[in-house]
């Protein structure tokens, strides 16, 4: 028997080069599914999850940025301190009575110039350009600018307010006005934003639905409350849901407000759980408290989405 | 369609409404355009002077501050055009092991509000020494959940079947990202830019954490010390707000358009 020369196979195999090994791998969906998450592995690892962890384990420690080698573990005191602490609690107040106040009035003006805005036929660029500028303005020149608007005497928005029956006095620097005045600020501020959101929203729904309405005789009034509001439903969640996490999250305007003096200036009445947090963390040197703070600011937060996550299934 | 009344009232409610954003924009321009003379007056535009500008210019910090913040936020700009739509092409378009993981990771950060962080990335910074620096200002802030979450839901309405042909026609997953996504996306990249743009540009607590040394502020920063420092001259104050605002006007005009329509997607499909 003669050997059998296997002709199928080249004996050698030419060796792949540099460049098609490379293509090969770049064909890998494994290879190049890790490479390119890679960066923002790594960067998220060492600036988001890890500072979470730390500022988790500092939650339950008396520890300061004076001397952080001096920390020690108190288990859950900070956050017992937290809620026995009338400051804190003052700060949640006003933080909720931004929410329960600013949050629907500005969902609810953005609603209102959204539908007459998509029906206007000239200018509309121009104005929802005008509307949505706060927005995008920083928080600290849009402070600015309202101090002086609020100011006692020669501020614009003084004057026809007193002419309204209100007192003449700095807004921002009186004990009993420096919180209507962050409200005035936020609902200015985001309305604008809202709005676009809306009207997005609005091209969504199909003219034909409008046209059987008038068919069946409603009127506009009836259209805005029959079909309008119903159909813009999961927008309006949207709406609020964020401008709850917007108000709750105050800080740059109060912090602005407060000039030199200390945060939540008027004595406190501008304070907010965020302002509560940086001072008690940055003013005080506690990283530990200020920690725990954090920590129930988030809780407060993860709440507030879960309660919309079920209000979401049932309405829709 | 509508009546000649209900156009006209809609018209007034849009002319009233403006005047409440006017009024305010227009005061921030009108002041800083006055003289010391001429603070709380109406005067004619004849008097009208830009001398403020010059003098906030040229005796003031902010020279320094606008290249703060012009370092700063492009550093970060760009940094997270990168890092955020490579980790979307991947999250969206590969397929391995972990992915879901990851995914879960990055929308995780949506969730978490940066006060939990602040704390030990102050610390961080101190330690590396990069207080007052470029590096912490720009570093931490390379990535951002939202946007690589805004990036994947654009990839996943690109067709799969012009990966297939680009596949059959030999291009690699690389050359695809780089040949057929990337060339597709530039509205998502626009809506990237200008979100990244605007939260670095107008950020504050961040900024005023990690630098206490003046040469070092951003303009938000430079323009709060400023108001501090000469409140009783609105005339100054105000030639800081325009000129800390402008710029983020003029990014928003350009990049409107994507802005908009970033808004629509994210926040209704989303």
């Amino acid at each position: 028997m003669t050997p059998k020369l296997d002709t199928r196979r080249p004996m050698i195999q030419p060796k792949p080069s540099l460049h098609s090994r490379l293509g090969r791998l770049g064909s890998s969906s494994t290879f190049v599914g890790y490479l390119f998450v890679a960066p923002i592995l790594i960067l998220m690892g060492i600036w988001f999850y890890y500072p979470l962890l730390q500022s988790f384990m500092y939650s339950f420690q008396d520890i300061s940025f004076l001397n952080p080698d001096a920390a020690k573990f108190i288990g859950f005191s900070n956050y017992i301190e937290i809620v026995k602490d009338k400051d804190f609690w003052t700060a949640l107040s006003h933080s909720a009575l931004l929410t329960v106040v600013a949050v629907p009035l500005q969902a609810l003006i953005a609603l209102v110039i959204a539908v007459n805005l998509n029906k206007v036929r000239r200018l509309k660029g121009v104005f929802r350009t005008l509307y949505y500028m706060p927005y995008i303005t920083s928080t600290i020149a849009v402070t600015t600018v309202f101090m002086y608007l609020f100011m006692q005497h020669d501020g614009i928005a003084t004057k026809a307010l007193t002419w309204l029956g209100f007192r003449d006095v700095s807004w921002y620097a009186d004990v009993k006005l420096a919180l209507p005045f962050l409200m005035i600020l936020t609902i200015w501020t985001y309305v604008g934003f809202y709005m676009v959101v809306y009207l997005g929203g609005l091209q969504t729904i199909p003219n034909d639905i409008y046209e059987a309405g008038r068919v069946d005789g409603a009127n506009g009034w009836q259209q805005f409350w029959k079909l309008t509001v119903p159909m813009l439903k999961p927008v309006t969640f949207l709406v609020i849901m964020s401008g709850i996490i917007n108000v709750m999250q105050l800080f740059d305007q109060p912090y602005a407000l407060a000039r030199n003096g200390s945060l939540g200036s008027p004595a406190g009445a501008t304070s907010t759980i965020v302002t509560y947090f940086y001072s008690q963390a940055f003013s005080y040197n506690r990283a530990g408290y200020g920690s725990a703070a954090a920590f129930i600011i988030f809780a407060i937060i993860i709440a507030l989405s879960m309660l919309q996550k079920r209000f979401v299934r049932e309405e829709i | 369609m509508d009546s000649r009344k209900s156009q006209f009232f809609r018209y007034l409610l849009m002319f009233v409404f403006s005047i409440f954003f006017i009024v305010p924009f227009g005061y921030a321009i009108y002041t800083s355009l006055l003289s010391k003379a001429d603070i709380g007056k109406l005067v004619m535009p004849t008097q009208w002077t830009l001398e403020n500008y010059k003098d906030v210019f040229f005796n003031s910090d902010l020279l320094i501050w606008y290249k703060n913040s012009i370092i700063v936020t492009l550093g970060i700009l760009i940094g997270n055009l990168i890092v955020n739509t490579m980790a979307a092409y991947s999250l969206a378009r590969l397929n391995y092991r972990g992915r879901g993981v990851v995914f879960f990771l990055v929308i995780g950060m949506m969730m978490v509000p940066y006060q939990v962080m602040i704390i030990p990335i102050f610390s961080m910074i101190v330690d590396l020494h990069w207080m007052n620096s470029y590096y912490g200002l720009i570093i931490p802030f390379l990535f951002q959940g939202f946007l690589v979450f805004l990036m994947r839901q654009f990839f996943l309405t690109i067709p799969k079947e012009l990966e297939e042909a680009a596949e059959v026609d030999g291009l690699n997953k690389i050359s695809i990202f780089f040949r057929i996504m990337l060339p597709l996306s530039k509205g998502a990249i626009g809506t990237q830019i200008i979100f990244s743009f605007t939260g670095t540009w107008n950020s504050f607590v961040w900024p005023v954490t990690l630098v206490n040394d003046s040469r070092w502020y951003v303009l938000t920063v430079g323009l709060n010390t400023l108001k501090n420092r000469y409140f009783e001259w609105p005339n100054v104050t105000m030639t800081g707000v325009v000129l800390l605002t402008v710029p983020i006007i003029i990014v928003f005009l350009i990049f409107q358009r994507q802005m908009e329509q970033g808004i629509a997607t994210t926040g209704l499909k989303g």
